[in-house]
């Protein structure tokens, strides 16, 4: 551990003397590393080094957060203590020790990122570029890159606990770009998991490359998309980025305890169809959102968030529970981007679990609509439930058959509404990852789900409807 | 300022490592989250960082950190070195010599009054009464206030040498309402002030009042019928769009065959109501004196009515071709500009909906992250405004979707309002658009 634990007891008391009943150091020294190739040569090899304390003070309802990067014991104590004034009482109880808290380490590392040299990395990247440019003569651009993040973070908190985490990521981005000399499309793949570099080993690059190439050749000639209200095959993996937007943090425990989401207070109540069963699993080995304890120090678990249709818990962290009510729980949780941000409840990996359709089922139901296959994002505005995502690998169906490929659309509504109208789950579950940008900064989630059918939302393409 | 600048240069010479370029900056943050009435958080934060970049052998590396100790300087070398020896081709003539005036940027003012935690807590407190009382039908109020003060430094072994301070307050608020059915509407904005809280809260109760409005007016809004409308863009849209647009006028997409406007200078390659100007010394929180190459940062027009006259250059992409940067440099050799505004016309945003006669009027937009492709230009993103009828609003439309690209879009501007606002580094004001494509029923 970096931090002594007497200095970890002196700070925390420091940070009781006026009354909070809960009080957290976290200290993180993170290392990433970046890799990139562009315009045909090597484009960034780049470090950096994030390392700083956060220390949370809670105090009924109310909670008092500071971050420093000084980590001198003198400069620590003086935060503590500084925070501690935005309390008005008296000390309640003293720390007297601490003892650790183990947790199952869920992520295996087989391959450490330093077992390849920066040449080999590139060597790797230079390998995919390589594909995606001899795929047409119309791509203009390839962008590569290799990110790397090693991670150390270590909790001490008045509960009298200490536990520390090991958190390793890596993730292969790739994007191409095509141009037929009046426009520009393009590609992007971003594969990634809590592994080390056995990743690389096991995703094929080059098929990677030469499928973006592609698809971004072919961009340049589909047709724009439809626009208005019609039936709406997703595709799985990150077609998931739905269910995150539309269902995953309006279930989080930071809107739930505000009452700003549609779905405070409906625990026992139906919100979706009788398909949809969905959850946020911390649990899940190597998975990109996953770690061995939350930032908060609890572990993580497999929280079923809606089991057919009926809403059976939220996520949620130490201080989001406190606000619901009494035997709300910490659900591991609790998640930050780095020192510098107030932790929150953030999902880490969810997706709607698997059902029994086969996606050529799905898709031969439908008579006139769309089927989006690949995402870019989306994002949702919590205080409403009203989200957008956007596919950009998207076709038209026609008589119950993929017709064409479509230029980008923009999907849209409300996740309350989109809930019951899923109607039909595929079997063919898939996950990937993602990074989401909310309360608490960019964290590293997975969104995941198999081929479903929204019967009927409104679609925003370019093309217009007249 | 406590870094030791020398020992960095030391380590870096030691190396080889040569030009050798160090950015040091600190800043203290003290922010108040008010929910409903209730303190959820007071934070308190304070963090430096220390970066890096160097040649060597004809390749750069880059290095960043904020633990610093008595063993950064040496870390940081060490880091360069191992990154360089496979890094970007790069020479030496990319570094900023140095040599040119800096014109100060208005981000720290003498009469800065700083405000302690308590005074914040009262402040956010105080605006959340105000805010509440503004109207019965709202439900949620998010007031969130923070001051923060910075310190950047820039210096290489070249002879650059920079510098900025930045101290502010900024608030943002988000107000939720909700009418007799319990449907929630939002609206939110954010302020700031470079002199005192005082100041602030008065620019937040102004804010207040807009977004109020933004959440309200939409009660029992619903979509409008799918079709192609003339349109006039509120400030902040006109902001969230054009931002997707700037990255074509970098030099480097150009050189690289990645922009529209490839080869366009001196072309008119948008509306001729357009006029864009670099002001990157306009007091605002996104003003710089310099660019991340540490060059001066400088006034210029990009687009004169509609004609292209420049790009932005950083060092590197104006050694490219032969020129002198203009100091719009953006990290990695990239360029982007500091401020711009686009120059307000003569109508009032009245005047524009009277001109327009029957349209739609776009008040915010919203899926930036998503909606918008800063490649291809293409654009589908929800929106809420309202319909207007023979010049006047006529009824608020939400849940619709706007979509077209964004190089069509101002390239058909019938005409420039004069509300102009600072959103999300631009300057603006509304503007009125020939055809807008709009989904909804």
């Amino acid at each position: 551990m970096k931090l002594s634990k007497n200095t970890a007891l002196e700070i925390l008391n420091a940070g009781l003397v006026t009354g909070a009943d809960y009080a957290e150091i976290y200290y993180q020294d993170s290392q990433t590393h970046t890799y990139s190739r562009r315009y045909h040569k090597v484009y960034a090899v780049s470090g950096e080094r994030t390392c700083g304390i956060g220390i949370r003070l809670l105090k009924g309802k109310q909670s008092v957060y500071g971050y420093t990067s000084d980590l001198s014991k003198k400069s620590l104590v003086a935060l503590a203590s500084s925070l501690a004034l935005g309390f008005d009482g008296k000390q309640v109880f003293t720390l007297t020790s601490l003892k650790e808290k183990k947790f199952k380490k869920r992520n295996p590392i087989l391959i450490p990122h330093d077992a390849w040299t920066t040449e080999e990395k590139l060597s790797y990247l230079e390998s995919g570029e390589k594909v995606a440019f001899a795929t047409s003569d119309k791509i203009q651009e390839v962008y590569t890159a290799l990110f790397e993040e090693d991670e150390h973070v270590e909790i001490y908190n008045s509960d009298g606990i200490y536990t520390s985490d090991e958190r390793v990521r890596t993730r292969l981005l790739l994007q191409a770009v095509a141009t037929d000399g009046k426009q520009f499309q393009q590609c992007f793949y971003g594969p990634g998991l809590s592994k080390g570099l056995e990743l690389l080993n096991e995703l094929d690059i080059k098929a990677l490359a030469k499928e973006a190439a592609s698809i971004a050749v072919e961009l340049l000639t589909a047709p724009d998309g439809p626009s208005g209200e019609m039936p709406v095959v997703l595709g799985n993996d990150f077609g998931g980025v739905l269910f995150h937007e539309a269902c995953g943090h309006p279930l989080e425990g930071s809107a739930i305890s505000r009452g700003s989401s549609p779905f405070t207070g409906k625990l026992g109540q139906k919100i979706a169809s009788d398909v949809v069963t969905a959850i946020d699993d911390g649990t899940i080995e190597n998975g990109w959102g996953s770690e061995a304890c939350d930032d908060e120090g609890e572990a993580p678990t497999k929280n079923v968030l809606i089991k057919n249709g009926v809403l059976v818990n939220y996520m949620l962290d130490r201080y989001t529970g406190r606000r619901i009510g009494e035997g709300m729980n910490p659900t591991g949780s609790c998640r930050r981007e780095s020192y510098r941000y107030l932790p929150t409840t953030r999902m880490t990996n969810t997706y709607i679990d698997a059902g029994t359709s086969k996606p050529e089922e799905i898709i031969a139901s439908v008579k006139n609509g769309i089927y989006c296959k690949g995402f870019t994002g989306g994002q949702v505005d919590p205080s409403t439930d009203q989200f957008i995502f956007t596919s950009d690998i998207a076709y038209t169906i026609k008589d119950g058959k993929i017709d064409h490929m479509i230029k980008p659309v923009s999907l849209i509504g409300y996740g309350y509404e989109i809930l019951p109208k899923i109607t039909m789950v595929g079997n063919d579950l898939g996950r990937a990852p993602g990074v989401c940008g909310a309360a608490s900064g960019s964290c590293f989630v997975e969104v995941g789900q198999p081929t479903l059918l929204i019967s009927s939302m409104l679609v925003g393409g370019t093309g217009g409807n007249d | 300022m406590n870094l030791n600048a020398k020992k960095y240069f030391e380590e870096a010479k030691k190396r080889g490592l040569d030009p050798f370029s160090l950015a040091f900056s600190k800043s203290t943050e003290t922010s108040v989250e008010v929910f409903n009435g209730e303190v959820e958080t007071q934070q308190i934060g304070t963090t430096q960082d220390v970066g890096g970049r160097a040649l060597y052998q004809g390749k750069t590396g880059s290095f960043s950190t904020d633990a610093i100790d008595e063993k950064t300087a040496s870390l940081m070398a060490d880091n360069i070195l191992e990154s360089a020896k496979f890094g970007k081709e790069d020479k030496k003539e990319n570094f900023y010599a140095g040599g040119k005036k800096y014109r100060k940027a208005k981000t720290c003012f003498p009469e800065f009054k700083k405000a302690t935690l308590t005074e914040i807590r009262k402040a956010a407190l105080s605006l959340y009464e105000e805010v509440r009382a503004m109207d019965e039908r709202i439900t949620q109020v998010t007031i969130d206030i923070s001051m923060v003060e910075g310190d950047l430094q820039k210096v290489n072994s070249l002879g650059m040498k920079c510098s900025q301070k930045t101290a502010l307050y900024s608030g943002y608020m988000e107000i939720v309402a909700e009418d007799q059915d319990k449907e929630p509407r939002s609206g939110s904005k954010g302020f700031y002030s470079f002199l005192s809280l005082e100041e602030l809260l008065e620019k937040g109760r102004k804010a207040a009042e807009k977004a109020v409005h933004s959440a309200i007016d939409f009660f029992k809004s619903g979509p409008c019928a799918s079709k192609k409308y003339k349109a006039v863009l509120s400030p902040a849209a006109v902001s969230d769009l054009f931002t997707f647009l700037v990255g074509q006028f970098n030099a480097k997409s150009v050189h690289k065959h990645l922009s529209v406007f490839e080869g366009k200078v001196g072309e008119e390659i948008l509306s001729k109501k357009l006029t864009v100007l670099h002001t990157p010394h306009k007091s605002c929180p996104s003003a710089s004196s310099f660019d991340t190459d540490g060059y001066p940062s400088e006034d210029f027009t990009l687009i004169n009515k509609g004609k292209l006259m420049t790009y932005f250059y950083s060092v590197e992409t104006a050694n490219e071709e032969n020129r002198e940067s203009n100091g719009c440099a953006s990290g990695s050799g990239n360029g982007g500009p500091i401020v711009l505004t686009l120059k307000p016309g003569k109508k009032t945003q009245e005047e524009l909906f009277q001109k327009m006669k029957n349209g739609i009027y776009i008040d915010s937009v919203s899926g930036l992250n998503s909606g918008i492709n800063a490649q291809t230009l293409d654009f589908s993103l929800p929106c809420q405004g309202y319909l207007i009828k023979d010049g006047k609003i006529d009824k608020a439309v939400s849940m619709i979707v706007m979509a077209g690209n964004l190089k069509d879009l101002f390239s058909d501007i019938l005409d420039v309002g004069n509300d102009v606002v600072y959103h999300g580094g631009i300057f603006t004001p509304s503007y009125l658009f020939k055809s807008l494509s709009v989904s909804g029923k």
